[in-house]
Formats: C-alpha cells, sequence, structure tokens
C-alpha cells in the first residue's frame, strides 16, 4: 500500500496570489449575449482581408438566402462567431477549418463541376457543389463539409434576428423562469404545492 | 473561495497542497469535496474559466466556447464517425449535462462485481455511496409546472404505442423548466457540481486555479508528487505561464479522453496494456419530428421521460431540445431547405435513441498531442439503431407529425410510415448513420488485477503510487443509463479509500 497524504488544517500559504479577477457571484443575469463575468472572450481567429472576403463568400452560399434573414452585417457577424469558434478549437483542428474553408472554396474545380470558385458561383450551382459533397461515400471530404455547415449555421441561426423570425425568444422566457423559481425558493408551502410528476 | 485564473499566474509559479485534482466535473467535484470536508487541503486545476450561474444564457455562440471541450470540434473516428462533447469550465460536463440522475441497471453492477471479484463495486456495496450522491445533488422527480410540451408528446406516444416509460429523476432543486441544461443553467436549479459540490470545498479551503491545461505529472522516486500545467492566456489562447502543483496526492479527473492522454504521455498502464482501450461512448441518434401543432420545445424540462420499453434490447429513447444554434449545428440541409426545416422550429420535437455499446474503442495519443480516440460501431448496434429509429419516427407518425427527420446521410426525411419500410434496404452501410455522443467512458477501467486493469479497486494506479483516477474512465464496461451519478459515486469512494490509507500510513 503506497504512502498517502495525512491531512493538515493549517492555513494556505501566504504565497497564493489575491485573484484580480472581480467574481459576480451575486450579480442578476440579465442574459446579454456577452455577459460581464470578467471573462474574455478570445481575439478571432487571424485571418488576411482577401481569406475575409472568401469567407464571407462561402458563408452566404451556405447561409439561407431571403427572405430570411440576412446582410452584409451579419455575414460579418457569423464571420466574426466562426473565427472565434475557431479559436477555442485543438489548433490542429482550427487550422484544419481553416485549410477546409479554402478546400470547399476549390471544390468546384477540384471536382470537375465548374472553373469558378464555390463562393463566385450562383446559389444554384453552389448548392448542387455542396449537396453532391455531403453525400458522397468518401467520409473524410463528406466530414468537411458537415463541419463548415455545422459551425456557420450553428452561428447563423444564433443571431437575435434569426431567434425572432423563429418566435424563439428565450431572454423573457429565462428571466421569467428565473423569478418563478426565486419565488419557489422563498416559498417552500408554493414548492410543495406544484405536486411532484410522478409520485 | 478562491479562484485564480491566468493574470493571476507568474510566469513560472509553484503552488504546494495535500491533494492535486485535475478536473472539476463530476468526478473531480465529487473527489474534492469529500477530501475538503474530511481536513485536506485540495486544489483543483481546471482547463476551463469560471463561469457562474449568473452568467448563463441562451446563445450558443457564447455559450459553446465558454463551456465546451475545443468549442465541441471533436470527434471519434471510425465506422460511423461519432462527434462527441465534453465540459470544459468549472463543473466540468456537470454543467452542460441533460441533469440526469440514474444508477446503473443492477445487472451492470452485478457484472462489475463478477469481473472485478469484489462486491465493492456491486449493488449492494456501492448503494450507500449512491444513496450518498443522490441526497447531495438533490435527484429527485420534476414538479409538473416545469414540464413541456414535447415531454407530454413523447410520454403520450409511448402510452399510444403501448412501451413501458419511466419518469426520469433530475438532480435538480425547484426546476421550472428554462430548457437551458446544455448551455448552463440560469436558475441554478440543476444541482452540477457548479452548485453543490465545489462550493463545499470552497468553503472548506479548497483552492481552483482555472485556465490550466495540465501537461504532465510530476513523478519522483516512482510516486507522483505533482502535476505541470500551462496557464492559457484568454484573449491569444496560447499556452504562455508554467504552473506548477506539487502535492502528496494527484487525483486525475478529465474524463475517459483526457484522462488516459495524459498518463500515456508517461507510458503508465504498462501492467495490463489496459489504458485507452476499453473505451466505450453509448452512441445516440438523433429524430427530429414536425408537428402540425405548436410545441415550443424550448419551454419546458429537458428529458422528464425515457422510454424503457427496449432497453433490455440496449435501446433507450427520450426527447432533449435544444437552442436552434445547437439543433442547427447537426442539420442535414442548409441554404433555402435549412432555412425551411428550421422555420418550423416553434413545432418541434427533438428526440433520440441512445444504444448500449456492444464494442469498444480506444483512446490514443498522437504525435501531435491530439488524442486520437477510435471507435467502430458493431453489426448489432447498427441493427439496434435501425431498430430504434424505425419505432421511434412510427411513434412520431402515430401521433400525427407531419415529417421526421431521419439519421442517415442518404435518407434524411420520411414524410410517412412507408418512407420507413426503406429503412431497412437502404440502410446496408454503417457509415450512412449520423451519430453523436456524451457519455465517454472506460479507459482506465478499475480492477482487482493489474493484469486486467489500469487502477486498483482504490482507485490509484498499479503502476504509480499516489495517483488516483476519478472519473467515467474508471467504468469496468458501459452502463447503459446516464453516468453522472456513478461517477460521483465511484469519485466519492476513491476519496475515502485514500483517507483511509491516510490514517493507516
Amino acid at each position: 500500500m503506497s504512502q498517502s497524504p495525512r491531512p493538515r488544517r493549517e492555513a494556505l500559504p501566504d504565497a497564493l496570489p489575491t485573484p484580480k479577477r472581480q467574481l459576480p457571484m451575486q450579480r442578476t443575469n440579465d442574459f446579454a449575449r456577452h455577459p460581464k463575468d470578467g471573462w474574455t472572450y478570445a481575439d478571432p481567429y487571424p485571418m488576411s482581408d482577401r481569406y475575409r472576403a472568401r469567407l464571407h463568400a462561402i458563408i452566404e452560399r451556405l447561409c439561407p438566402p431571403p427572405p430570411a434573414p440576412m446582410s452584409g452585417d451579419l455575414l460579418t457577424q457569423i464571420e466574426l462567431h466562426v473565427r472565434g469558434f475557431m479559436m477555442y478549437m485543438h489548433p490542429l483542428a482550427g487550422r484544419g477549418l481553416w485549410l477546409a474553408f479554402i478546400l470547399l472554396d476549390w471544390a468546384p474545380r477540384l471536382l470537375f463541376m465548374s472553373w469558378r470558385r464555390l463562393g463566385d458561383l450562383d446559389r444554384q450551382a453552389a448548392d448542387r457543389v455542396i449537396s453532391r459533397i455531403t453525400s458522397t461515400r468518401w467520409m473524410p471530404l463528406r466530414l468537411l463539409v458537415v463541419g463548415i455547415r455545422g459551425s456557420v449555421l450553428s452561428a447563423y441561426f444564433d443571431l437575435s434576428e434569426v431567434h425572432e423570425r423563429l418566435n424563439y425568444r428565450p431572454v423573457p422566457f429565462l428571466k421569467e423562469r428565473v423569478a418563478l423559481r426565486e419565488r419557489l425558493v422563498a416559498s417552500p408551502a408554493l414548492l410543495g404545492a406544484t405536486a411532484l410528476a410522478a409520485e | 473561495m478562491t479562484i485564480l485564473a491566468h493574470e493571476d499566474y507568474e510566469a513560472d509559479q509553484t503552488f504546494e497542497t495535500d491533494v492535486v485534482i485535475v478536473g472539476t466535473g463530476a468526478g473531480g467535484g465529487a473527489a474534492g469535496a469529500t477530501l475538503a470536508e474530511a481536513g485536506y487541503r485540495v486544489m483543483f486545476i481546471e482547463e476551463g474559466g469560471y463561469h457562474p450561474t449568473s452568467s448563463f444564457s441562451a446563445y450558443t455562440t457564447e455559450s459553446v466556447p465558454r463551456l465546451y471541450r475545443d468549442a465541441s470540434a471533436t470527434m471519434i473516428v471510425g465506422r460511423a464517425p461519432i462527434p462527441y462533447v465534453e465540459g470544459r469550465c468549472v463543473g466540468g460536463s456537470t454543467v452542460i449535462n441533460g441533469g440526469m440522475a440514474y444508477r446503473p441497471p443492477e445487472r451492470v453492477l452485478a457484472d462489475w462485481e463478477r469481473i472485478t471479484g469484489s462486491a465493492e463495486l456491486g449493488v449492494e456495496g456501492l448503494d450507500a455511496a449512491f444513496s450518498e450522491v443522490e441526497r447531495r445533488i438533490s435527484a429527485n422527480f420534476q414538479s409538473e409546472l416545469s414540464i413541456g410540451e414535447d415531454s407530454r408528446i413523447m410520454e403520450a406516444g409511448a402510452k399510444k404505442m403501448g412501451w413501458h416509460y419511466t419518469t426520469n429523476r433530475r438532480n435538480q432543486s425547484a426546476c421550472v423548466g428554462a430548457n437551458n441544461c446544455s448551455l448552463g443553467c440560469p436558475t441554478g436549479a440543476k444541482q452540477s457540481t457548479l452548485v453543490t459540490y465545489l462550493p463545499r470545498a470552497f468553503e472548506r479551503g479548497a483552492v481552483c486555479l482555472t485556465e490550466v491545461r495540465v501537461e504532465k505529472l510530476l513523478i519522483e522516486g516512482g510516486r507522483a508528487v505533482g502535476v505541470v500545467g500551462r496557464a492559457i492566456n484568454p484573449r491569444t489562447r496560447r499556452a504562455d505561464r508554467t504552473v506548477r502543483v506539487r502535492a502528496r496526492a494527484v487525483i486525475i479527473a478529465c474524463g475517459a479522453v483526457q484522462t488516459p492522454l495524459l498518463l500515456a504521455r508517461h507510458g503508465l498502464g504498462k501492467p495490463s496494456g489496459q489504458l485507452g482501450k476499453n473505451f466505450l461512448c453509448h452512441p445516440n441518434a438523433k429524430v427530429l419530428a414536425v408537428y402540425p401543432q405548436k410545441v415550443d420545445g424550448w419551454k419546458g424540462v429537458s428529458q422528464n421521460t425515457q422510454i424503457r420499453e427496449f432497453h433490455e434490447d440496449g435501446i433507450l429513447m427520450a426527447e432533449n431540445f435544444v437552442a436552434p444554434g445547437v439543433l442547427a449545428a447537426y442539420l442535414p440541409f442548409h441554404g433555402e431547405r435549412a432555412w425551411e426545416l428550421m422555420s418550423r422550429y416553434e413545432n418541434m420535437v427533438l428526440s433520440g435513441v441512445l444504444v448500449e455499446d456492444s464494442s469498444s474503442g480506444s483512446v490514443s495519443r498522437t504525435l501531435l498531442g491530439m488524442p486520437l480516440v477510435r471507435y467502430e460501431l458493431t453489426a448489432l448496434d447498427h441493427q439496434r439503431f435501425k431498430r430504434g429509429v424505425k419505432l421511434l419516427a412510427q411513434m412520431h407518425f402515430e401521433l400525427g407529425a407531419e415529417r421526421v427527420i431521419l439519421p442517415f446521410t442518404n435518407q434524411h426525411e420520411a414524410l410517412g410510415p412507408d418512407d420507413l419500410e426503406r429503412i431497412d434496404t437502404l440502410q446496408t452501410d454503417v457509415n450512412t448513420l449520423e451519430l453523436f455522443t456524451v457519455h465517454l467512458m472506460g479507459t482506465a477501467r478499475m480492477g482487482a488485477r493489474r493484469e486486467g486493469s489500469v487502477v486498483n479497486l482504490n482507485g490509484e494506479l498499479w503502476d504509480l503510487p499516489g495517483c488516483y483516477v476519478a472519473d467515467a474512465s474508471l467504468f469496468p464496461t458501459a452502463i447503459g443509463v446516464n453516468p453522472q451519478v456513478t461517477i460521483m459515486a465511484l469519485a466519492t469512494r476513491v476519496a475515502e479509500r485514500l483517507q483511509l490509507h491516510a490514517k493507516a500510513a
């Protein structure tokens, strides 16, 4: 049997640094998109302006066209979200996604479907290319597009403008639920009155 | 409460403590609180950040990078490939899970007793530990007011089909059905380790070093004496500071992928060769039904019930509604078709089929430091998925669903029961299955003999004294239900064993 630690009850060493960040433990949740909890969001994944322009074009081909919400400003928001995601991935996965965007843009040429790049194709032609890749039996190629599509559409369907169109209004709902729980916790009688579903 | 972050560390800093615990999820949280309450100086190390209840929102783009490992861009390689997610924040995966509080079925614990040769891992042996965990995380049933329409539809479906279903026990206290479990519970009702075990540990003086990725163990004289990590700059995401923690015992609780990855760096697990083997993952497939009526699945608790009619055949069914940003990541469509489908968001019921593994995979370390997780689905499990998806889709059509989105790359949609008949003929290749998982288990299995296990029944590595494992890696087999209660029970037991050692010494 190996040696194991005995409990010590003395205080922690003075060397322990004082936290610089203020932890807002008691702050009421305002459900902001960027909550002020002292956490720093990473800078977007670095990209040249030229690459960003190509990325915008690909994002536009993947996202729903009008009458669904779409504008230059929304494209920029999606681009920033995608570049944000990339910073939190394993560095190799982030670089892989960067490369995947390039490959997807060149896919029409690589698949001999068009001499133009994906971002330069009209929507119908781009749809055909994307659909062909997502239905291929060659797994790595399929996953490449599925990964890109997932990150772009996840960012698109998280936009407030899109939430509004889907009749998805989480902030008032969550505020109402937080208030309801506070009332339940403050009043044990009320809590008891909410019969348990399984009993 | 002392929670430190990147800006608090010097370029090269060393801390000392009694027990250092890597990870703050179900395993790390439970072990740490148990030890802190016993009077040990406990120091947690967490790769993610600290995000209090008051910071949780329904925004995917903000929440996923904050709370999920690698912004959820993690994948199991094999036939079929399976995306998986893990928590990376203080509280770990308990912050983002569905909050199910199930004990393993008795047949599983009987298997554990047989495999390990120890009654302590059997039904009776673990009963007290389960009871204690259930008390601490308030495992109980939902109140009526928290239940949403999608849960009621699933229940009605089970009744109509004559299927057995159960109401889930969940780790919740006065849950009001905010249905934001996967992005952090904003009401504080879900009893994750963030609001249960960890505050208790902090009250007893435990310290948490956040934004530190542990890269190796400190080993001296053949014994684990601490860990070395790198603090990650939150703005650049580069590891630019070194943090060492010297301790008299090390507990690794980073989950079934990261734990073997860390141990493999030191060539541990040699006696049995089992480190990283026996990877289990309860793969599941989504079945998305669109109803003519308004459902508003985003209102009301997720997974109030589970359909258990086919549990003995290794199949579970449940609903699990998520925010549009999360749902869209798994859509089989893009452009206009994606909008056409998502514009019916308020009419959707998102359900799933979970299959109990009949095979196992492995986790290994690649040259570039990334984990390589491999898993091959068996023909039996492929059959289970086809059967489960078909049954669940049939249930939705019986209830009046207009269309059902299926988890097959070559058959995305069924517009009626007749389309489901084609599943058997079309789905011959396992690669067409679109799967997903959140239950990762079994890569440093516990056992009584060093030839067949990585750690002993105390949770201590056979080949590295002073180093313990306290997470889902310990599981000798898949458990077939949501694992957090089992992880907490085993982690509590590991912490208690560590104390017994101390007293004996």
